[in-house]
């Protein structure tokens, strides 16, 4: 992959292993991708794929106890923080990389009121820069910010704690403490899996607006690619650990040439009753005997001998398309989005 | 829906439920004294029926009532008020034993917790009708046909549940539900916690068992797209209440009450941006504080004076007589 210097985020060769008794179990394998300014990045892929891992190891929140960095870079801001020690990691959360999880309960205080939380997000930021501010205008800035990802009775709201709150409300407010620090990295895993249908539509709307606001980079980590097609500029799709295949949003909704991306795009139910079967994927995802092949080889539809000799390489195939596939032509040809 | 009355086969008449809110804290627990403070009504006044071998889908957000309106279907949740019957029959609670045996089955959402995780493959698909008065011959040949029906076999039979992967748990979870030759089938979400990959797999065994089986699916759901795909009939619910109903082709293509529209152009789809306008702002209404007018009232764009003061009926429309909308707009 080209690498500019207008990257925010690079990350080369990535390999994580997670340790397990009966030995390692890789959940990256040379993962490269780089995020430039204001971007918004999507990574698809279903449970296993590595995702969660991608984005633990970014934000460097993945324990040595129970995972292995193998080998690869991290560069942010083109510093290395690959083996950043914890005193300065704690400079870059929060401040630089803001992360939000699926469960916004897990990651909100229970004992501590919402204004609390809020305001510790502020204290901590104007720390950093070296200000103090008084009580009550702190107050007044977490009203403000309350209104900004429209939470209706700020007043109310904020003398509340997390668990009379509904989730999509919570997880407002974790996009409110992401407004006060104005990191320069948003990642966001799952942030909308746990809410409503309308509840996600609203909170993808607000985040939306927050980015184009803040002009903030995103690692947006979803399972479901309509919601990533909504939201990002471009999407990697990642199977087994590897990107295997990434691009505009635009090339891979309505062009995807990888197997994988295609049959999980025919797999979304569109048909009615009647109308005959889903387009099915064989299977499921197995970790084990795909180490030196393709790793979706064993589901593929379009499987052949030279699959399983090597793993494929990630090849560029224009468009600022890369798709890691042998025969990627033949995948695209029978779908069509209207 | 006051239709013809013969041809339906599972009757769901003006159904109740409400659960009691209780002040607890340190002190109340102590004297012991818990009266109830107010309710929840979980689902209220809910009138639905089914015809043999048809899936009716139930579709809304979290909190509307659709699980414990599926609950009450197969006898898991006592009924306050009103009468569902199958083929006549009223579905009991099932604490009085025996009435509704083997005939109403679940599915839950998430079959990692309704499994039991130490059971072999086998064991557990075996253990409803272990009860049933069968020889351990008969038994065996059961499951063995239902594994089989829902494409588990080989060496997967003797192990753990907790072994497996989501989607052969809930293959392990239909099988179980099927073994008892169900009548009806309440599906509680069977896809959600599985990824969409294997989502097309379970919803097209769904469909092949229907056929075979000729199984009456009552399916609670979220998401619009699976609705189409699995559903005869669709039932809208909102805060306890069905808003709309009607057969899925016209409901979905052409949605009546605000609420479906919100409801249907909130869910992602492939290829489109989200939905700015269509989709209500503001949270929903509480469901312990609800106004005497219409439920959706305070995030309706629609909202009239009248919907205020009185709650909108469920009424069929004129022109289109098998769908029932309860809003102001259509019915005065």
């Amino acid at each position: 992959m080209i690498l500019q210097d207008s990257n925010l985020l690079k990350i080369e060769d990535l390999s994580v292993d997670y340790k397990s008794p009966s030995g390692n179990v890789p959940a990256l394998r040379d993962v490269s991708l780089s995020l430039k300014q204001g971007e918004i990045l999507s990574i698809v892929g279903e449970s296993g794929s590595g995702k969660t891992t991608l984005a633990l190891a970014v934000s460097r929140l993945l324990t040595t106890n129970t995972s292995m960095m193998k080998n690869g870079k991290i560069i942010f801001r083109g510093r290395d923080i690959t083996n950043l020690k914890a005193g300065n990691l704690d400079k870059l959360r929060g401040t630089e990389i803001f992360m939000i999880f699926q469960n916004p309960f897990m990651s909100l205080n229970p004992l501590m009121r919402i204004k609390d939380q809020i305001r510790e997000a502020i204290q901590v930021r104007d720390k950093r820069s070296g200000q103090k501010e008084s009580y009550p205008k702190i107050l007044n800035q977490v009203t403000d910010v309350l209104k900004a990802v429209r939470i209706g009775d700020a007043g109310d709201i904020m003398e509340r704690y997390p668990h009379q709150l509904s989730g999509g409300q919570n997880q407002r407010i974790m996009l409110a403490m992401a407004l006060v620090e104005r990191p320069s990295l948003l990642i966001a895993d799952e942030p909308t899996t746990a809410l409503d249908v309308t509840t996600q539509a609203q909170v993808l709307l607000l985040l939306k607006e927050i980015i184009k606001e803040t002009r903030m980079s995103v690692i947006f980590i979803t399972h479901d690619l309509a919601v990533a097609g909504s939201i990002s500029d471009r999407i990697a799709v990642l199977y087994g650990g590897m990107i295997q295949e990434i691009g505009s949003s635009k090339q891979i909704l309505y062009e995807p040439k990888h197997p994988y991306t295609v049959s999980l795009i025919k797999s979304i139910p569109s048909k009615s009753k009647g109308e005959g079967y889903l387009d099915a994927i064989k299977g499921s995802f197995q970790s084990k005997g795909i180490e030196n092949m393709c790793a979706f080889y064993p589901r593929c539809p379009l499987a052949h001998d030279e699959c399983k000799r090597k793993i494929p390489s990630l090849m560029s195939i224009g468009k600022g398309v890369y798709v890691r596939c042998v025969n990627y032509g033949e995948a695209a040809e029978d779908v069509a989005i209207e | 829906m006051p239709a013809e009355k013969s041809s339906s086969f599972l009757e769901i008449d003006h159904v109740i439920k409400r659960f009691s809110q209780r002040k607890s804290g340190f002190w109340i627990s102590l004297i012991g004294r818990r009266k109830p403070s107010g309710f929840v009504s979980a689902v209220d006044d809910v009138s639905l029926e089914i015809k043999r071998g048809q899936t009716l889908v139930i579709l809304g957000e979290s909190g509307s009532g659709k699980t414990t309106l599926g609950r009450m279907i197969v006898g898991l949740e006592k009924i306050d008020s009103g009468l569902i019957s199958l083929s006549g029959d009223p579905v009991r609670f099932v604490r009085d034993r025996g009435v509704n045996r083997g005939k109403l089955q679940m599915v839950f959402q998430d079959p990692g917790s309704s499994l039991d995780p130490y059971m072999s493959v086998a064991s557990c698909v075996a253990e409803p009708i272990s009860k049933f008065g069968l020889t351990k011959l008969q038994v065996a040949a059961k499951s063995a046909e239902s594994l089989r029906l829902v494409g588990l076999e080989g060496d997967i039979l003797d192990r753990r549940t907790l072994e497996l992967s989501g989607g052969q748990k809930q293959r392990v979870a239909i099988a179980r539900a099927i073994i008892s030759d169900p009548e009806i089938i309440v599906l509680d979400e069977p896809t959600s916690s599985i990824d969409v990959s294997i989502q097309a797999q379970v919803l097209n065994l769904l469909i092949d068992l229907q056929r075979i089986k000729n199984l009456t699916y009552v399916l609670i759901s979220h998401d619009p797209n699976v609705a189409k795909f699995m559903a005869d009939n669709i039932a809208i619910m909102h805060l306890g209440k069905v808003v709309e109903y009607g057969p899925s082709a016209s409901l979905l293509s052409c949605p009546k009450h605000p609420y479906t529209k919100t409801l249907l152009a909130s869910a992602p789809k492939l290829g489109s941006t989200l939905p700015e306008g269509v989709v209500g702002a503001g949270d929903p209404q509480s469901i312990i504080l609800l106004p005497k007018g219409c439920r959706y009232e305070s995030r309706c764009q629609f909202a009239m004076e009248k919907c205020r003061e009185k709650e909108p009926p469920l009424l069929p429309l004129k022109e289109e007589p098998e769908i029932s909308v309860s809003c102001f707009l259509y019915n005065d």
